[in-house]
């Protein structure tokens, strides 16, 4: 992407949030976007994963220019393509975790068996077989945390966005929430995710900090957890 | 998906069942009234129907109206007018009676002039309708007699001072002693009872047990002092002879009555038709009230179920930006919330439905205990069209809100707490 621009109108007054961000993530890249509070991280990820649009620049997904999709076409990419993990969870509290993570496949369209067989897959590649048919508040944060990421990830997206996926946790849960998510990147998916934290971002393989909506800093990490 | 998507609507209504019955409530007050209105329509037809099942196809009758130029409607009304306020029409007359049996496809035929007095016997003492007709009255009303006999020619035409009596009214002149050879006064004169009909019931929305029945020239004669009449009934021998005998009648009364323009006819021959189409016309003005009702009450029930529509979309705003933030399509998030509007309204309109049933059921056996013949009848049509109305309800008043949150910015939608 080249060039982004976003600002916010909240009734008179207007907030330019991103001021002309330009960078580009490759296949089975493993980012962490840092930054302080108010910086535009979250924005910026939402306009990368589909869930908000930029007034100007240019964003190329696959290739491809995303301007001009619409809204069903825009619900197909959230559905198949990427998947978000967020720092709230927002899981559907009546719903169990097997039936949460069921979710995107019935907008995908895909028959019952196999969605049960996808979900509990997924489950279990996070660490939950044994709490599947458990209701949101009776799981952990680290729990429910895996749980989405099980959501995000039952589609097979190639890219996964988290936005303070470990905000929420202790240090233990969110080192076994960093685990699963280097494990995906080994197995190929892309993983981009906002912290606040060194100690996170030493689990990534680059590190991009934005100030007042422009990159300051794009670097390597050499020396990947 | 579809499927899926509406168990979980059922899911969400389950949570909130008062609520949605509470929503309901509107759509099954008007999903009621249409049953009632179809289903207690049909059964007052029923009875009127039933009230007038001795008029055949070959029945035909004729009465005196006020000459005036306009509608049949408007003559009617200035008909009824005119004779209660006093006015009589004074050309019908027996004579004419004879003269239309004259015609080949007349049958037979009966006068009627129609009155009220007090009936005394010794100390019982009742007021009561009796109508002078002539004997035919018997047969062509097919009048059973429980006791005595009809009348006959020769009593009509020698003006015979005789009576017969309806069951009810014997009893209540007589009580269980025998009535046929005793003597009871009207207007200071003395008739003889001479039989007394079997139970009857109602008839023309009169009850035929309450009357007496006296010939025809002594009612006009004796009791009344007037020798014309209030309505002739013929009957024809072949129905599909109507319009040539219509046309017959007609010109025999015109001749008798010295009218040449149609215009100015102070009579009207009525058939079985004509009376289906007021009986037609007073079922479908009420009928027309009634849906009026409904409708208001069920466009009242439908913005009530959009309000609650946009009160549910508000409350789970969160719920729909997850959704759409892992790939609900604008199309799924308005099936979801389109058919939680449905179901509220299609259980409303079954439990409408059944309510409207019980309803016009409770009717018909409430009038069938007073005597009344009321059939109750349920079209399936009613229950069709009352269930479509009811789910037409939901996707009207469901659409705007389900709308609504099918287009919330998934984001925006999301961060709302
Ligand atoms: N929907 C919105 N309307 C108006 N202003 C907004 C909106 N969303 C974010 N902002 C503003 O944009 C700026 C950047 O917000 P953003 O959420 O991207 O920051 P962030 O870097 O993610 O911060 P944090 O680390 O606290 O999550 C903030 O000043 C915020 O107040
Ligand atoms: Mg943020």
């Amino acid at each position: 992407m080249s060039g982004i621009h976003k600002t916010y109108h909240t009734g008179s007054v207007q907030a330019h949030v991103l001021r002309g961000i330009s960078v580009e993530i490759k296949k089975n890249e493993y980012v962490a976007i840092m930054g302080p509070s108010g910086s535009g991280k979250s924005t910026l990820m939402n306009i990368m994963g589909f869930l908000d649009v930029h007034d100007a620049g240019e964003y190329l997904f696959d290739n491809r220019p995303v301007e001009g999709y619409d809204e069903e076409e825009l619900a197909e990419i959230r559905n198949k393509r990427v998947g978000f993990v967020f720092q709230m969870f927002y899981l559907l509290p009546k719903m169990s975790a097997l039936d949460n993570v069921k979710l995107p496949m019935l907008y995908a369209n895909i028959p019952e068996k196999e969605q049960e067989e996808r979900a509990k897959q997924a489950l279990i590649s996070v660490g939950l077989e044994d709490r599947m048919h458990h209701k949101p508040n009776e799981l952990s944060g680290g729990q429910q945390q895996r749980v989405s990421i099980a959501r995000a990830l039952v589609n097979e997206p190639k890219v996964i966005f988290a936005d303070e996926p470990t905000g929420n946790l202790d240090t233990h849960s969110g080192n076994e929430v960093m685990e699963i998510f280097t494990r995906l990147n080994r197995e190929g998916k892309t993983i981009i995710m906002i912290t606040h934290e060194d100690e996170i971002a030493a689990y990534t393989k680059r590190k991009i900090i934005i100030r007042d909506g422009l990159i300051t800093s794009d670097e390597i990490n050499h020396s990947q957890k | 998906m579809y499927f899926h998507i509406l168990k979980m609507s059922l899911r969400a209504l389950q949570d909130n069942k008062t609520r949605s019955v509470l929503t309901a409530l509107g759509v099954i007050v008007g999903t009621a009234i249409v049953i009632i209105v179809l289903s207690v329509g049909a059964g007052v037809r029923g009875l009127i129907l039933h009230q007038l099942s001795s008029i055949t196809p070959e029945t035909l009758w004729i009465e005196v109206q006020i000459p005036l130029k306009g509608t049949r409607a408007e003559k009617d009304a200035a008909t009824g007018q005119a004779i209660s306020s006093g006015v009589q029409i004074k050309t019908l007359k027996i004579d004419d009676l004879d003269d239309l049996k004259k015609i080949p496809n007349i049958e037979d035929g009966y006068a009627v002039v129609i009155g009220q007095e007090k009936f005394t016997y010794h100390s019982e003492e009742k007021r009561a309708i009796y109508w002078g007709v002539s004997p035919q009255y018997q047969k062509m009303e097919n009048l059973k007699m429980s006791s005595g006999r009809f009348f006959s020619m020769k009593d009509d035409n020698s003006l015979s001072k005789m009576v017969v009596l309806g069951k009810d009214i014997k009893e209540t002149l007589f009580g269980n002693q025998e009535a046929v050879g005793k003597k009871i006064k009207i207007k200071g004169q003395s008739f003889t009872v001479i039989g007394v009909a079997e139970q009857v019931g109602t008839k023309y929305f009169m009850d035929m047990d309450e009357m007496v029945y006296i010939p025809v020239q002594t009612a006009q004669k004796k009791i009344l002092g007037q020798d014309h009449l209030q309505g002739i009934s013929l009957k024809m021998k072949n129905k599909d002879l109507l319009p040539t005998t219509k046309s017959q009648i007609e010109r025999s009364l015109r001749r008798n009555h010295h009218i040449d323009d149609p215009e100015k006819d102070d009579f009207v021959v009525r058939t079985l038709d004509e009376s289906m189409e007021i009986i037609d016309m007073v079922t479908d003005a009420i009928s027309i009230l009634l849906f009026a009702l409904a409708s208001i009450s069920l466009v009242v029930g439908g913005i009530g179920i959009m309000n609650v529509m946009y009160v549910a979309v508000t409350d789970r705003t969160q719920e729909i930006g997850l959704k759409k933030a892992i790939g609900a399509s604008p199309f799924a998030i308005r099936f979801q919330f389109l058919s939680e509007s449905v179901v509220i309204c299609t259980i409303g309109g079954i439990l409408g439905i059944g309510l409207g049933i019980s309803i016009s059921w409770l009717v018909s056996f409430i009038a069938g205990h007073l005597q009344y013949y009321w059939p109750f009848i349920l079209p399936t049509s009613s229950v069709l069209l009352a269930f479509w109305i009811s789910v037409g309800i939901g996707i009207v008043f469901g659409y705007a809100p389900a709308n609504k949150g099918s287009k919330l910015n998934p984001i925006e939608a999301l961060q709302k707490t």
